[in-house]
C-alpha cells in the first residue's frame, strides 16, 4: 500500500497552529488596518493630483490656443509646459515621485529641468519616508513573515518534537517541504491583503494597467516565497528559536532599513555629481560659442548665411524667398540644442553609475530588488523619469522648430520682428504626447532585479533542505 | 547598585552580541561622518565657486559688448546673480532638506516668481531611498540597539528561572534591578554616542561651543523616551523571544510606521498648491503685456512704484528697457497674494508635522535636530526671502539706470552688484522640553511583572 505523502497534512497543520496564536489575529489585523489606511490615502492623493494636473494641462492648452496674434518667436517664449504622466498605480509605489521633478517648462534657446518637485516643500521629518502599500509589503510583510515563522524549525527542535515527527515521517522525508508550505500557506492571508491593492486600483478605470497589476502581483508572491524559504531556512540552521529571530532581524534591519540609505550614500559619494552652478556655468560657456541666432549679423553665422544664399542663387537676404530671421533661428536651435543634448548626457552617464551601483547592493538586499520592480511597475522609476525628460526635450525641439518654421515663412525680413502672425497657425501644433507606459517598457532592464529575487530564494531553499 | 552594576556589567561584557550591536552603532556612525564630510565638502566647493562662476559670466558679458557697449538693457538681460544659503556647520550631521531644497539660486533682473522653483541638480533615486547622515544613526539606529540591548534584562533571568534567586539577593526589588540594569545599557550607548560626536567634531572641524553640544544634547535626550520604551518592554514580557518581538514592533510602528502615516496624512489633508500656479499666472501676465497698450500697464507698475515718477511714460510702438522690466514687475506683483498664501500654506503643513511628532521620537528628533541645524523649512523659506530681497536690491540698482536709457561700457560689470549677506540660517530655538516629556509620561508604564508569575 502506498504511504499518502507527509507533505500536505503537515502543511496543514503548520499553518493551523500559526492561525492558533493570538498574535497571528493581531498582527493580521493590525496588516490590514494600515494597508487600508495607506491605500485610501495614497489613493485620494493620487487621484486628487491626477485631477489636478490635467485641470492644468487643460488650463496650458487653452491659454495655448488663446493667444492674440503673435510674432512667433514670442510664442516660442511664452512657451509651454510638458507634464510628467501619472498613473493611478503611483498610489502603490510612489517611487521617486516626490523627489523628481514632473512639469518642465519648454522654451526657445533653453531646456529647462523637471522642476516642482515636492519634497523641497515638505518637513525635515518626512525624509524618514513616506507610508504607502508597497512600503508595507517591502518592510513590514518581511517583518511578520520572520515574527511568526522563526520558530518553525528552530522550535521543535528546542522542544525535542522534532525527532517524534521525523520518525512519524518516516525514511522518505518531506519536513521541510510540509512545513515551508504550510508557513507560506498560514501567512498567505497577508499576501492576499497586500495584492488587493494593486488589483483594486484597476477598478478605478485606467486602462492598460490589468498587465502591470498581475506582474506586480507575480513579484509580490515571489517576495513572500524568497522571505519564507529564508525564515525556514535560517530556523533550521539555529538551535534555539530566540536566535533565529535575532539573526532574521538583523537580515531584515540590514537589507531593509539600512542598506537603502548606505546604499544611497555611497552612491552620491562615490559618483558626485555636478551641481546646478556648474552645470549652468559650464552650458552657459558653450552656448556663448555658439552666437546669437536672434542677430541675424552674428559673425558666428556668417559661414552659414552665405551658404543659405549661395543655395538659393541670390545675394541679398532681402531676396530669399523666406524671412532669413526664422531660417537663422531654426540653425541655432539646432546647435543649441545639441550642446544641450551634450551635457546633459554627461550628467546621465554619472546618474546611471549612482543607478548602478545601488543596483549592485541590491544583491544583498532582496526588498531593494522588490521595490526596483514595483517602482518600474508603477512608472515611478529613475527610467521613466529620464523618458519623461529626453521626450519632453525632443517635443520642445520639434515644438519651437514648428515656430521658427512659422516665423521663416509667415513673417517677412524687413519687418524686424514687429509682425504678428494669425493666431491660428499656433492651434496647430499637437500638446506634448510622452509615450504610454506599458509593461514591456516597464520590464526593459529588470532582469537583474529577477535575478536577485531568484538567487535568494534558490540559495534559500538550498540551505533549508541540507539542513532540515 | 554598584554590585548590581558589577555583575550585570560581567555578564554583559561577555555576550557578542553587545559587541555586535556597540560596533555595528559605531561602524555605521563613522560612515554618517564620512558622508557628512562629502556633503560638507560639496556644499562648500559649490558655494566657493560662486564667485569664479560670475566672473566668468561677466567676462563674457564684457567680451560680447567689448566694442561699443550696449544698453544697460541688455546688460542686466543677460546677467545672472548667485544667492546663496551657507550652511550652519552642522548642517553635516542633520542634512534635513538641503539636500533636496535648493540653497543656491541664480536670478536676473525679470519676474523673480519663475526663477524660483528650479529644482538643483540630483538623482531623485537616491533621495527617495533616504539619508544616511548622523541624525539617522543617533535618532533611529542608537535607540534600535538600546532596544535590542535591554529588552531582555528581566525575561530571560525569567525564563532560566533564576529571576527570584537575583531578586531576592539583590534588595530593594525588580524595578531597582531594572533601572540599574538599563541605566547601564543606556550608558554604553551614551558613551558610543558621544565618541562618534568627538569624532565628527575633530573630522567636520565644528566649533567647540555651545551650538554644538546643544546637538548632542538633543539627540542623547532623544534617547530617553526609548530609554522608557525599552523599560516597558522588559518590565512587561514573559519570555525573551515576547520581548524581542515587542521591540521589534514599538521600533517598526514608532520609526517606520508612525512618521510615513504622519507624512503621508499631512499631504494628504494639507495639499498645497505647486509653484506652478504661480508660474502659470505670472507667464500669462508678463506675456499679455505685450499684446496690450503699454501705458495702462506701466501706469499700474507706477503706482505701485512711485519712485519712478520721474519717467512717466513709455512709448507704444517702440520697445523700450522701461517698459519690459516694468511688465515683469508688475506680473511679480500680480501674484504676491498667491505667493504669500503659498508660502503660510507650507508654514502651517510644517507646523503640524511638529506637532504630530509627538506621536513618534524618531521624527522628533529628527525635527529637533534639523531645527538646530539650520537644515529644516524654515531654513529654505528663508533663503527664498533672502532671495527676494536680494532681487528687490537688484532692481533698486539696475533700473534707475535702465529707465535713463544708460549706456553701458567696457568694465560696466565692476560695478554690478553682488550677494553680500550670505548667513546661514539661524538655528530653531533650543526645546529639550518635549523628549523629557514623552519619557515622563511613558515611564510609569514601565511597572515589573510580580517575580513569580
Amino acid at each position: 500500500m502506498p504511504v499518502p505523502s507527509p507533505i500536505l497534512p503537515l502543511a496543514r497543520l503548520e499553518a493551523r497552529l500559526i492561525w492558533r496564536r493570538r498574535a497571528s489575529w493581531l498582527l493580521l489585523g493590525l496588516f490590514t488596518g494600515l494597508m487600508l489606511l495607506a491605500g485610501l490615502l495614497s489613493g485620494l492623493r493620487q487621484t486628487r493630483e491626477r485631477e489636478q494636473q490635467a485641470a492644468y494641462q487643460k488650463l496650458v492648452r487653452q491659454q495655448w490656443e488663446s493667444q492674440p496674434d503673435r510674432h512667433p518667436h514670442r510664442a516660442a517664449h511664452y512657451g509651454t509646459f510638458a507634464f510628467k504622466p501619472r498613473s493611478l498605480l503611483a498610489a502603490y509605489e510612489p517611487g521617486i515621485e516626490a523627489f523628481a521633478g514632473r512639469i518642465q517648462f519648454l522654451e526657445a534657446h533653453r531646456q529647462n529641468g523637471a522642476n516642482f518637485a515636492e519634497a523641497s516643500t515638505l518637513s525635515s521629518a518626512s525624509r524618514l519616508g513616506e507610508l504607502s502599500p508597497a512600503f508595507l509589503v517591502e518592510c513590514v510583510l518581511a517583518l511578520v513573515i520572520v515574527v511568526l515563522g522563526h520558530g518553525v524549525f528552530a522550535a521543535e527542535v528546542e522542544s525535542g518534537r522534532e525527532r517524534l515527527l521525523r520518525a512519524q515521517i518516516g525514511p522518505r522525508g518531506g519536513l521541510w517541504a510540509g512545513k515551508t508550505l504550510g508557513l507560506w500557506l498560514g501567512i498567505s492571508p497577508f499576501v492576499l491583503i497586500a495584492a488587493l491593492v494593486p488589483l483594486t486600483l484597476l477598478f478605478f478605470g485606467e486602462s492598460g494597467l490589468a498587465d502591470r497589476a498581475s506582474v506586480l502581483v507575480a513579484a509580490l508572491l515571489l517576495y513572500s516565497v524568497l522571505w519564507v524559504l529564508l525564515v525556514a531556512a535560517v530556523s533550521s540552521v539555529c538551535r534555539t528559536s530566540q536566535a533565529a529571530l535575532a539573526v532574521l532581524i538583523c537580515l531584515w534591519l540590514g537589507g531593509g532599513v539600512l542598506l537603502p540609505r548606505a546604499a544611497a550614500g555611497l552612491a552620491s559619494a562615490a559618483h558626485p555629481l555636478p551641481d546646478k552652478s556648474e552645470f549652468n556655468a559650464r552650458l552657459g560657456e558653450e552656448i556663448a560659442k555658439l552666437g546669437d541666432s536672434h542677430n541675424d549679423k552674428d559673425p558666428a553665422f556668417i559661414a552659414f548665411k552665405e551658404e543659405t544664399l549661395r543655395k538659393h542663387g541670390v545675394s541679398r537676404v532681402e531676396d530669399l524667398p523666406f524671412n532669413y530671421k526664422g531660417q537663422l533661428m531654426m540653425a541655432g536651435e539646432e546647435q543649441s540644442a545639441k550642446v544641450f543634448a551634450q551635457e546633459h548626457a554627461k550628467i546621465e552617464a554619472v546618474l546611471d553609475q549612482q543607478t548602478a551601483l545601488v543596483r549592485r547592493l541590491a544583491w544583498l538586499s532582496p526588498s531593494l530588488a522588490l521595490r526596483d520592480l514595483a517602482m518600474r511597475l508603477c512608472g515611478t522609476d529613475a527610467a521613466a523619469q529620464q523618458r519623461f525628460i529626453r521626450e519632453a526635450e525632443a517635443y520642445r525641439f520639434s515644438f519651437i522648430q514648428h515656430l521658427n518654421h512659422l516665423q521663416r515663412d509667415h513673417t517677412a525680413y524687413a519687418e524686424k520682428n514687429v509682425q504678428r502672425i494669425d493666431e491660428h497657425l499656433f492651434d496647430e501644433i499637437e500638446d506634448f504626447k510622452p509615450t504610454p507606459h506599458t509593461l514591456s517598457l516597464a520590464l526593459a532592464g529588470s532582469a537583474a532585479s529577477w535575478a536577485v529575487l531568484g538567487l535568494w530564494i534558490a540559495l534559500a531553499a538550498l540551505l533549508g533542505r541540507r539542513f532540515a | 547598585m554598584k554590585a548590581l552594576w558589577h555583575l550585570d556589567w560581567l555578564r554583559l561584557r561577555r555576550q557578542a552580541a553587545t559587541w555586535f550591536l556597540l560596533g555595528g552603532l559605531f561602524l555605521a556612525g563613522l560612515t554618517a561622518i564620512y558622508l557628512g564630510k562629502k556633503f560638507q565638502e560639496q556644499q562648500q566647493a559649490e558655494i566657493s565657486r560662486l564667485d569664479a562662476q560670475f566672473q566668468a559670466q561677466c567676462d563674457r558679458l564684457e567680451h560680447r559688448y567689448r566694442e561699443n557697449g550696449e544698453h544697460s538693457g541688455y546688460w542686466s538681460y543677460y546677467s545672472f546673480y548667485p544667492v546663496h544659503q551657507p550652511p550652519r556647520p552642522l548642517a553635516a550631521l542633520s542634512w534635513g532638506l538641503r539636500d533636496v531644497a535648493p540653497f543656491v539660486t541664480w536670478v536676473r533682473l525679470l519676474g523673480l516668481e519663475q526663477q524660483l522653483y528650479e529644482s538643483s541638480l540630483a538623482n531623485p533615486l537616491l533621495q527617495s531611498l533616504g539619508q544616511f547622515d548622523l541624525a539617522f544613526v543617533l535618532g533611529v539606529l542608537a535607540p534600535l540597539v538600546l532596544l535590542l540591548l535591554g529588552h531582555d534584562v528581566l525575561s530571560r533571568d525569567r525564563q532560566l528561572g533564576v529571576l527570584p534567586l537575583l531578586a531576592a539577593q539583590g534588595g530593594g526589588g525588580l524595578l531597582r534591578m531594572l533601572a540599574a540594569r538599563l541605566l547601564l545599557r543606556l550608558l554604553l550607548v551614551v558613551i558610543v554616542c558621544s565618541l562618534l560626536f568627538g569624532i565628527a567634531m575633530i573630522i567636520l572641524q565644528l566649533p567647540p561651543g555651545f551650538d554644538t553640544f546643544a546637538w548632542l544634547f538633543i539627540a542623547l535626550l532623544g534617547l530617553l523616551p526609548w530609554l522608557a520604551i525599552t523599560a516597558i518592554i522588559a518590565a512587561r514580557s514573559r519570555s525573551a523571544t515576547g520581548s524581542l518581538a515587542a521591540a521589534m514592533a514599538a521600533f517598526v510602528s514608532l520609526v517606520l510606521l508612525m512618521p510615513a502615516l504622519v507624512n503621508l496624512a499631512l499631504s494628504t489633508l494639507f495639499p498645497v498648491p505647486e509653484g506652478l500656479e504661480l508660474t502659470v499666472r505670472q507667464r500669462q501676465i508678463m506675456h499679455d503685456g505685450w499684446d496690450q497698450p503699454r501705458q495702462p500697464n506701466y501706469d499700474r507698475f507706477l503706482a505701485e512704484r512711485p519712485e519712478y515718477r520721474k519717467w512717466p511714460t513709455v512709448p507704444e510702438k517702440d520697445f523700450t528697457w522701461r517698459w519690459y522690466f516694468a511688465m515683469h514687475e508688475v506680473a511679480d506683483r500680480s501674484v504676491a497674494e498667491l505667493v504669500n498664501q503659498h508660502t503660510q500654506h507650507l508654514r502651517q503643513r510644517h507646523a503640524w508635522s511638529q506637532r504630530l511628532a509627538w506621536l513618534s521620537p524618531p521624527a522628533l528628533t529628527q525635527s529637533l535636530l534639523s531645527g538646530h541645524s539650520g537644515t529644516d523649512l524654515d531654513a529654505h523659506l528663508l533663503h527664498l526671502e533672502t532671495t527676494r530681497n536680494f532681487h528687490e536690491h537688484l532692481k533698486a540698482h539696475f533700473f534707475p539706470l535702465i529707465f535713463d536709457e544708460t549706456h553701458f561700457t567696457a568694465g560696466a560689470t565692476k560695478s554690478f552688484p553682488r550677494f553680500q549677506n550670505s548667513a546661514p540660517a539661524p538655528a530653531a530655538p533650543l526645546n529639550p522640553l518635549p523628549p523629557l516629556l514623552l519619557a515622563a509620561l511613558l515611564l510609569p508604564f514601565a511597572r515589573p511583572r510580580p517575580v513569580l508569575s
